[in-house]
């Protein structure tokens, strides 16, 4: 056991949030350190992490990262349907087996959690597909606009200067006047870093196909997709052009699972910014088991953490990180099993006075709609998305049923259907296709896939929730995370109004619907007698929601913990409600937002 | 079964000409490294890849190396279900179980490389390129492919 | 004896050819005697002259030895006339080192001006004045960054010392830019054409566009001056207050260990890439690691091979852990006879000449140019070891594995450069350093 010289602050998780906040610390002169569960960010990471991809059977978003045992993650291909009641998971004494058997998750249903995560330094944002939307104003007063959900306990003229900050840090192409919907305002002369990103042939085509087309009184209006992945210069309001150094998207179709060169911001680059203040240190292979509490004061005095030098070697080494301020940035399911096996002075687990820890568990079930066009569309060029309609992420049918916005994906039939890979097999196995034929079928065939992803809401419930499992661990001996997971009607009614959407889009624009081959399913399920397709989305939320009501939420809306004063707890698990939008850029900003206060607690207290 | 023999039947069964399947400048050496994975023992059962040259010379005696290729080899199980995979691995560079049937849905059981995947011809039959492997510059996907490969009117 | 060993090769060679697709050999190693090949006596002068193109003949038809063997020359021969001495009627090495005529480019910062202003006019007796290295990133986003291609840092010696980067261009390349404003912002983003810089080429005599990238080391304990091309420099740290990196400026003799020579050229749209370093920089995987090296310390067995140094990354700071850098690609065979040829001519005019401490790493050329975008480029990948020292592949049990679209190749990588408007900007990332001016105040 060894003890670390006393730090200005500990963060666990060299993710998003994580580096987002060491760099922020660090420019401010405090001493960081940072415990990584996973792997260090080396040279030679993404030359390892795309072969290793090119190599994959199964080209999943986890593909370019192999299992890592003592710091486990989720993966797409165990995310099947359970059973009822839920059969025991596997071989729980051999955690390796287990884990490669049944995947990390012990899950318990009803329907199985669809999302997954990396772990290692960058975290996820190693696989994220770039989009980075701010949320709309009604997004932050869900209950007292539409009467369902929580309202979070900050506006969105509150977050708007750290959504400012966040999206100069990532580097987003975007068009201000575009995404001024739903009561989306900008500070004055704002500026996005680069220009929208260029539409694909299949955005124009869709583009023009609804441009008379409405929902629910919303016009399916095709916007670009804020997108954190080079695009054209702007100059900046201080006359420089902005460059981040780093190359051009080159539409490689690939930004989930790994962009090859680059071109979308990843965590390690500020987590590089980080390291490069000179005041922030990072211990890698090092996962945090236990949170440390003077049960006098409340406050946190250290974590503890396991050590391994290998993916499925033994533990080597262990200690305690000291500092002055704690913040988990572990990721939501991660940082709420952290802190609820925690438990060995607080039975109830850290934080978690409100009972609210690891509750709320939302994502964006994504409804997948597919089919061919009239005409060539020319998929698998291109960002993986490049626009979507957001027109239909608000409007007064949120007190019923959930909203969605719509991805429009540039990838074919890739996600819902495995393509090019069960196409070409069929061509070439069932129809004996070869030579011109062949050639032939694809040039019809594949050039007009497209595919439509709905994003749809999920409101906070207690029901939904991750607990550590009492009898399956990792490698390292740590829980690994049980999952109780649903879909309520408010989101089943979502999915029904996605389905009637693509009726009304298909229509407007002659396609035909595909529903063959369907390989993800991230759980099925009916809703008034139509059976009903979930896909995860990878939008981990709400398990450390904050609030302005200690007995209901997690933290305040610094992300400061309700029960210790020197711990913060940040990320997506913050979110009150999920809303529409992809998260990321959002929990960016609530990253910035923490990282302002942490500084301002210490500035206090030096 | 030669390097010479190997290549021309895959035009065959490929579509694509000899110029990309072996150019005369290979930088690639993709033909090679496809027929050595076949000949290395236990890929394909013994004996297969001499049936697939016997029944290669005498679909090429024909005159018609397409009509023969559909007569020797298409109309044989055995054969047949190799050269489907002999296309997978041109068309994605993936090599599927041998004594199942190729199906809507098979798992692959490897990627034979990282080059072989890159190579996929697939991707350009479409106008794309293998994801996660673009050689083309900032904002292509705006306009048309200026090409299908091969170009149709080959 | 020479004349023997030519006629020996020359059947080699027709032997290697019959036998190509019968018994193709995927890695290209030619025999020693074929490596043993010496250059004929009307190739081997050395010469000022700077070639406009390779010259490929009809019987060069083996892609791995013939036609690599003629753009290597082509290599070579560039590599000579850009070292041979600047305004002076004196040989290359003729008294061990000489000043450069490369030297007397244009310096990207004086082409892309802070102010997005015109550059001065073309001037060789201005330019090669003084040496200012301010890069200690080989790829800048402002010039006095220290980025690299995905983070991966920058490049120290044995003693501690960053490596400086400098990046020049020939007139016709300057002339390209200056002529059509792409030396700013908004002249790239009023550039309605494609960008094409000029292209070499034989028949009709004209240079190409070409840009020599150098990457330089300060002279220090256990380097042998004699056995570098050297300069006298100023060396500038700019300061970078959010990293607590102070403005340093200091003066110090600098001894050249690489040199990239890219040149356009009408049969190689996608540029010729020729890659040169000083001997002594790094051991190849799997070959013996005794002697001195630059950049790699046998002893330090610790140290991960070819990682970037530990953060924070200040050129200031004393005592910073050196970078332990191993050559992942070996030098073809018939390159390395090419270079022990041309060694013997630099040490018949000197023995002492500086210049037979240069080795060529390899010449990357498009050899179907006109198919693909990127031309189909051969050797697939190339790296300089002190230039793109970080991303020359993986070394996974004990053997090198490259990555498709991520190890080092010039062509696969300078293919996505574009100007600050997202246009291609025909190979070069130097158009996206260029700065905005300044809207005039109303």
């Amino acid at each position: 056991m060894s003890t670390t010289q006393n730090y200005d602050a500990i963060i666990v998780g060299g993710g998003w949030a994580g580096s987002a906040i060491a760099w922020k610390l660090g420019l401010a002169g405090k001493k960081v350190l940072i415990l990584e569960a996973g792997i260090p960010f080396q040279s030679d990471n993404r030359e390892e992490f795309v072969e290793t991809f090119f190599l994959a059977t199964a080209k999943t978003p986890e593909a370019p990262y192999t299992q890592n045992y003592n710091a486990p993650r989720p993966s797409v291909l165990d995310i099947k349907q359970i059973p009822n009641p839920p059969e025991p998971p596997a071989d729980c004494s051999s955690p390796i087996v287990s884990i490669d058997k049944g995947g990390y998750f012990i899950q318990q249903g009803p329907m199985p959690f669809g999302s997954t995560y990396e772990r290692l330094a960058g975290g996820t944002s190693w696989h994220w597909l770039g989009t980075c939307l701010r949320l709309v104003p009604n997004d932050f007063k869900l209950k007292s606009t539409y009467g369902v959900g929580v309202d979070w306990p900050i506006s969105y003229n509150d977050l708007s200067p750290y959504y400012d900050e966040a999206e100069f840090e990532i580097g987003v192409s975007a068009d201000v006047d575009e995404q001024m919907i739903h009561g989306i305002t900008f500070s004055p002369d704002y500026i996005y870093p680069m220009q929208r990103i260029p539409p694909s042939i299949l955005d124009q085509v869709l583009t023009e196909g609804l441009k008379n087309v409405a929902i629910d009184n919303n016009p399916l209006t095709v916007t670009g997709t804020p997108a954190g992945r080079n695009g054209v210069s702007n100059i900046m309001n201080d006359g420089t052009v902005y460059n981040n150094g780093r190359r051009l998207c080159q539409g490689n179709t690939n930004c989930t699972p790994i962009c090859p060169i680059q071109a979308k911001y990843d965590a390690t680059i500020t987590l590089n910014k980080a390291l490069q203040t000179g005041n922030v240190d990072i211990l890698y292979q090092t996962v945090a088991s236990n949170i440390l509490i003077d049960t006098a004061t409340g406050e946190v005095t250290g974590i503890e953490y396991k050590q391994y030098e290998t993916k499925n070697g033994p533990q080597t080494g262990s200690g305690t990180a000291t500092g002055s301020k704690y913040i988990i940035a572990a990721h939501a399911i991660e940082a709420a099993k952290l802190l609820l096996m925690s438990n060995s002075q607080l039975p109830a687990g850290v934080a978690n006075t409100s009972g609210q820890v690891g509750r709320n568990l939302m994502d964006h079930p994504v409804n997948l709609s597919w089919g061919s066009m009239p005409d060539p569309v020319y998929p698998f060029r291109g960002p993986l998305s490049t626009s979507g309609i957001e027109t239909t992420r608000d409007g007064s049918f949120r007190n019923t049923r959930a909203a969605y916005r719509i991805e429009i994906g540039n990838e074919g039939w890739n996600w819902p259907a495995g393509s090019p890979y069960t196409q070409l097999q069929g061509y070439v196995g069932e129809q004996g296709l070869f030579g011109q034929d062949l050639i032939s079928q694809i040039q019809h065939d594949f050039v007009r896939q497209f595919r439509l992803g709905y994003l749809i809401e999920q409101l906070p419930e207690e029901t939904n929730y991750i607990v550590p499992s009492a009898n399956c661990k990792d490698n390292l001996g740590i829980p690994r995370p049980e999952i109780h997971y649903n879909l309520d009607d408010y989101t089943r009614a979502g999915f029904q109004a996605a389905e009637q959407a693509t009726v009304t889009i298909f229509g407007a624009v002659n396609a035909t619907p595909s529903t063959a081959n369907r390989v993800a399913t991230g759980g099925e399920f009916t809703y008034q007698n139509e059976t009903y397709y979930s896909n995860g989305a990878g939008h981990v939320m709400g398990t450390h929601r904050m609030g302005d009501d200690k007995t209901t939420s997690v933290t305040d809306a610094n992300m400061k913990s309700w029960d210790h004063d020197n711990l913060y707890i940040v990320g997506c698990g913050s979110f009150p409600t999920g809303a529409t939008a992809n998260p990321t850029l959002t929990m960016m900003a609530l990253a910035f937002k923490a990282s302002d206060a942490i500084i301002a607690d210490l500035d206090l207290n030096a | 079964m030669t390097l010479n023999d190997f290549a021309n039947l895959s035009v065959v069964l490929t579509g694509y000409p000899l110029s990309t399947i072996l150019p005369q400048l290979d930088t690639q050496h993709q033909a090679e490294e496809f027929l050595e994975f076949l000949q290395t023992p236990g890929n394909v059962p013994a004996g297969e890849m001499d049936n697939l040259a016997a029944a290669w010379q005498k679909a090429t005696a024909s005159g018609d190396p397409v009509q023969g290729v559909k007569t020797y080899i298409m109309a044989d199980v055995t054969l047949a279900r190799l050269a489907q995979n002999i296309i997978m691995l041109w068309y994605l560079g993936v090599w599927y179980d041998l004594a199942t049937p190729l199906t809507t849905g098979s798992f692959a059981i490897q990627v034979i490389s990282g080059k072989a995947y890159k190579n996929g011809l697939a991707w350009g039959t479409m106008g794309a390129h293998p994801m996660g492997y673009s050689e083309e510059n900032f904002g292509y996907w705006n306009t048309v492919p200026p090409f299908l490969n091969p170009q149709p009117s080959n | 004896m020479r004349k023997t060993n030519v006629i020996i090769l020359g059947a080699v060679i027709m032997a290697f050819f019959v036998s190509f697709y019968a018994c193709h050999n995927p890695t290209g190693q030619t025999s020693p005697k074929e490596a043993a090949d010496s250059l004929k006596t009307s190739e081997t002068a050395l010469r000022d002259s700077l070639p406009y193109n390779v010259s490929i003949a009809k019987t060069d038809t083996v892609l791995d030895t013939q036609i690599r063997r003629e753009f290597d020359k082509f290599s070579w021969q560039s590599f000579i006339a850009l070292n041979w001495p600047a305004d002076s009627t004196e040989k290359i090495g003729e008294h061990g080192d000489n000043n450069t005529v490369w030297e007397t480019w244009k310096e990207n910062y004086q082409v892309f001006l802070p102010d997005g202003s015109k550059p001065e006019p073309w001037d060789t007796a201005k330019q090669g004045r003084q040496k200012l290295l301010v890069q200690v990133g080989k790829t800048p986003t402002v010039l006095t960054d220290v980025t690299q291609p995905f983070l991966t840092g920058p490049l120290i010696d044995q003693n501690g010392q960053y490596t400086r980067f400098q990046i020049v261009m020939n007139k016709e390349m300057f002339d390209y830019i200056d002529t059509n404003t792409l030396y700013n912002y908004q002249g790239q983003l009023n550039f309605k054409k494609t960008i094409d810089f000029p292209g070499g080429d034989n028949p009709t005599k004209t240079y190409g566009a070409i840009m020599v990238k150098a990457s330089w080391k300060i002279m220090g304990k256990g380097d042998d001056p004699a056995r570098f091309h050297t300069a006298k420099a100023t060396i500038h740290v700019p300061a970078i207050p959010d990293r607590h990196i102070k403005d340093t400026t200091f003066q110090a003799v600098v001894g050249l260990v690489g040199l990239h020579i890219g040149t356009k050229s009408k049969t190689n749209p996608q540029w010729i890439w020729s890659t040169f370093e000083q001997v002594d920089n790094c051991p190849t995987f799997g070959e013996p690691d005794n002697g001195h090296y630059n950049f790699y310390d046998k002893s330090a067995t610790g140290r991960k091979i070819n990682n970037k140094p530990d953060e924070p990354w200040d050129p200031n700071r004393p005592g910073q852990t050196p970078s332990q850098i191993v050559r992942l690609t070996p030098v073809f065979s018939g390159t390395r006879a090419l270079t022990d040829s041309i060694h013997k001519l630099f040490t018949a005019v000197n023995p002492k000449s500086v210049w037979q401490y240069y080795e060529l790493v390899g010449t990357q050329w498009p050899v179907h140019a006109n198919q693909l975008p990127a031309g189909d480029p051969f050797p697939v990948f190339m790296a300089n070891a002190t230039l793109e020292s970080y991303i020359q592949g993986t070394v996974k049990a004990g053997k090198v594995v490259y990555t498709q679209g991520v190890t080092s190749s010039c062509i696969g990588c300078h293919n996505g450069a574009t100007t600050l408007g997202g246009r291609t900007s025909d190979f070069t990332y130097l158009l996206r350093t260029a700065a905005a001016v300044k809207p005039t105040k109303k």
